[in-house]
């Protein structure tokens, strides 16, 4: 139990409790040193006037050697139970009477008699000379030697009562307390439970009861002024969260809308643009089949820059259809072997890139997806590594796969041209070419594609490359 | 009480004079001193404030020198005491204040007369002392030397002897 983690109400009935107890216990003991102390200065005086009766009845015994008489004298000490001896000493200090009278002789002073008044405190004793006069004349001495007993009786009889009466403070203290703390510890405990109720509930609008204009009632309205700003902040808070959140859906409808009409768009212009093209291929290729004996070498060439320009458009268009249509299109999710479907990709696609790269396919772990989408995926991906280390005396396309963060993340590496990665942001937007395509053919819609899909299955799609240093695209996909 | 005292005293005088009769007279000395500390004359004896308080001496003088010691140099309120030694009874003993009346002076009868109603205190080691109406007599005790008081007698002659001094003594009933 250690004090400072005791609750107030404890901790101030302890403090009154103790400082109570510590003053009344200090004023005793200053009362007992000064009973202690005045005590034996009366208690000196009431011996010298028992002395002086004493002595004052034992001259004539003393100027008529009647030690007798002396001794009846002595002997009324008997009433007096604290003197233990007492001995008359004639003029030149002999021992003339005592009292006990069977007081063993050495007990009493034989040669420091002393024939003035004084006093000493001896082994608990009180000792007392008195000189023994007549009309001024000193016959002898009274020894007189007393315990102090009274003032131990005394002492004990103080003792006892400051016990009772600590005893019977310390009791009313703790009543007294009990009923005194409550004027600090009730208003300390409401705001602690108030304090409380806001943290554990999060309940802002409780308010605690200010009891007076003390310290703890200025606390009181500090704590409660605060709640109040808290609870407006909040509300004020709440409302631009909702707000917000109209807004946020607004604009996402907006969005939706917007691609919705984008797609569209872009849907029925390329449909659109399929008819007329499909003419000009039509007519290019009657033209070169039916009058290409008539033309010369250079009209020759013009006619077959024109069909495969059309040919490309035609392309272009494909790509950009197939593009919009994964907006609409449902992921239909089923076990895919990745391992099978990279091999049958690279078998379609080895004869067009001159079947001259050393392939490296490691067993990859099945996935669930979508198996059209993620053969697109595959397509482009090992397409594109083929393309760009086509040009390699020795090209090397790698494929592999590991595990991270509770995902598959498969790869597709190659040792081709590679990029710089000052244009990565660029590697995934449509119609966005890293190279000319003079040097490697392509419509710049593949990767942006690539990127939907794994998009598409909640997946995240990345590159690292060099320039001529190869590239490796990353793709991953939950495994649920 | 004072009659038990007298027949026991012929025996016991006997070895206290044998083991010193000198040492018993030193002892009378200083009481006789002392009995100006516990008896009170009456004021007007003194004829002034100097005038002497006269221990007197009637008969053989027993004390030889140690009563002239006891006194030496002493007083009693203001006034020096002295020694007087005389013979006979002569008008000066009425001058006294205390008398002592030696055990061998035969007319102690007629010195005590001759005082009647004077503020002497009579003194003796007489035994038959009390019955000549003297006031005060030594005798011994368990070989102590004691006092015997008449205290009728000392007050009658307007000498007042203090309480404690009665209270050690014997007293005597005429």
């Amino acid at each position: 139990m250690v004090f400072r983690n005791l609750p107030i109400r404890k901790k101030i009935r302890w403090i009154i409790m103790l400082t109570s107890a510590a003053v009344l216990l200090f004023t005793f003991l200053s009362y007992l040193v000064y009973e202690v102390v005045t005590f034996r200065q009366t208690y000196v005086q009431q011996l010298y006037t028992l002395a002086r009766i004493i002595s004052t009845n034992c001259t004539a015994a003393l100027a008529f050697d009647n030690p007798d008489d002396a001794a009846e004298v002595l002997g009324a000490l008997k009433a007096e139970k604290h003197i233990v001896a007492a001995a008359l000493y004639d003029k030149q200090g002999n021992l003339f009477s005592k009292y006990p009278q069977d007081y063993s002789l050495h007990t009493v002073p034989q040669d420091q008699v002393q024939f003035q008044e004084d006093h000493r405190f001896e082994e608990s004793h009180l000792i007392i000379f008195e000189p023994v006069v007549q009309n001024n004349k000193t016959l002898g001495v009274f020894y007189l030697k007393s315990d102090m007993d009274a003032m131990y009786e005394r002492i004990s009889l103080y003792a006892s009562i400051a016990a009772a009466v600590i005893a019977i403070s310390f009791v009313v203290a703790y009543f007294l307390s009990n009923r005194l703390q409550r004027s600090i510890s009730r208003p300390v405990h409401a705001l602690t439970s108030t304090a409380k109720t806001v943290s554990e509930k999060k309940d802002y609008s409780v308010r605690t009861t200010k009891t007076g204009n003390d310290e703890i009632g200025y606390l009181t309205d500090a704590f409660n002024q605060m709640l109040s700003e808290i609870q407006t902040q909040n509300a004020q808070i709440q409302l631009f969260n909702q707000k917000l959140e109209l807004t946020i859906e607004q604009r996402t409808h907006d969005l939706a809308t917007a691609n919705k009409e984008l797609e569209a768009f872009s849907y029925s212009v390329s449909h659109d643009l399929r008819a007329p093209l499909r003419s000009i291929n039509g007519y290019s290729g009657i033209l070169m089949e039916d009058y290409g004996h008539l033309l010369d070498e250079e009209g020759i060439q013009a006619l077959k820059s024109i069909m495969r320009n059309g040919m490309r458009m035609g392309q272009l268009i494909d790509d950009l259809l197939a593009f919009s249509r994964l907006g609409k299109q449902h992921v239909a999710k089923f076990n895919l072997n990745m391992t099978a479907l990279a091999k049958a990709v690279y078998d379609d696609l080895k004869e067009q890139y001159g079947n001259k790269s050393e392939i490296l396919i490691n067993p990859l772990p099945e996935i669930k997806g979508d198996s059209s989408m993620l053969r697109q995926v595959m397509q482009n991906l090992i397409s594109n590594a083929l393309k760009y280390s086509m040009k390699r005396d020795k090209p090397v396309v790698e494929i592999g796969a590991y595990r991270e963060n509770g995902g598959n993340v498969y790869y597709v590496k190659d040792n081709g041209v590679g990029f710089n990665m000052q244009y990565y942001d660029k590697l995934f937007g449509v119609f966005q070419r890293l190279h000319n395509v003079t040097d490697f053919e392509g419509t710049g819609v593949g990767l942006a594609l690539v990127h939907r899909i794994i998009t598409k299955h909640d997946g995240r799609i990345w590159a690292e490359g060099k320039e001529n240093e190869g590239a490796t695209f990353y793709f991953s996909l939950p495994v649920t | 009480m004072a009659t038990v005292v007298l027949m026991v005293l012929p025996g016991m005088r006997a070895p206290f004079q044998e083991a010193s009769e000198s040492k018993a007279n030193q002892v009378k000395a200083v009481f006789l001193y002392n009995f100006t500390q516990f008896v009170v004359w009456p004021q007007h004896i003194f004829d002034n404030e100097t005038s002497p308080f006269v221990i007197g001496v009637l008969g053989e003088d027993t004390f030889g020198p140690y009563l002239n010691e006891v006194i030496e140099s002493e007083e009693v309120d203001g006034h020096p005491i002295v020694v007087r030694h005389y013979k006979s009874i002569t008008a000066g003993i009425d001058q006294c204040q205390i008398l002592f009346i030696d055990s061998s002076f035969p007319a102690a009868r007629q010195a005590i007369e001759s005082l009647k109603g004077k503020p002497v205190l009579t003194v003796s080691d007489s035994q038959n002392f009390m019955r000549h109406a003297g006031m005060l007599r030594f005798y011994i005790e368990g070989g102590k030397l004691r006092i015997e008081i008449n205290q009728e007698a000392s007050q009658r002659s307007g000498l007042e002897v203090s309480s404690k001094l009665l209270r050690i003594a014997t007293l005597y009933k005429e």
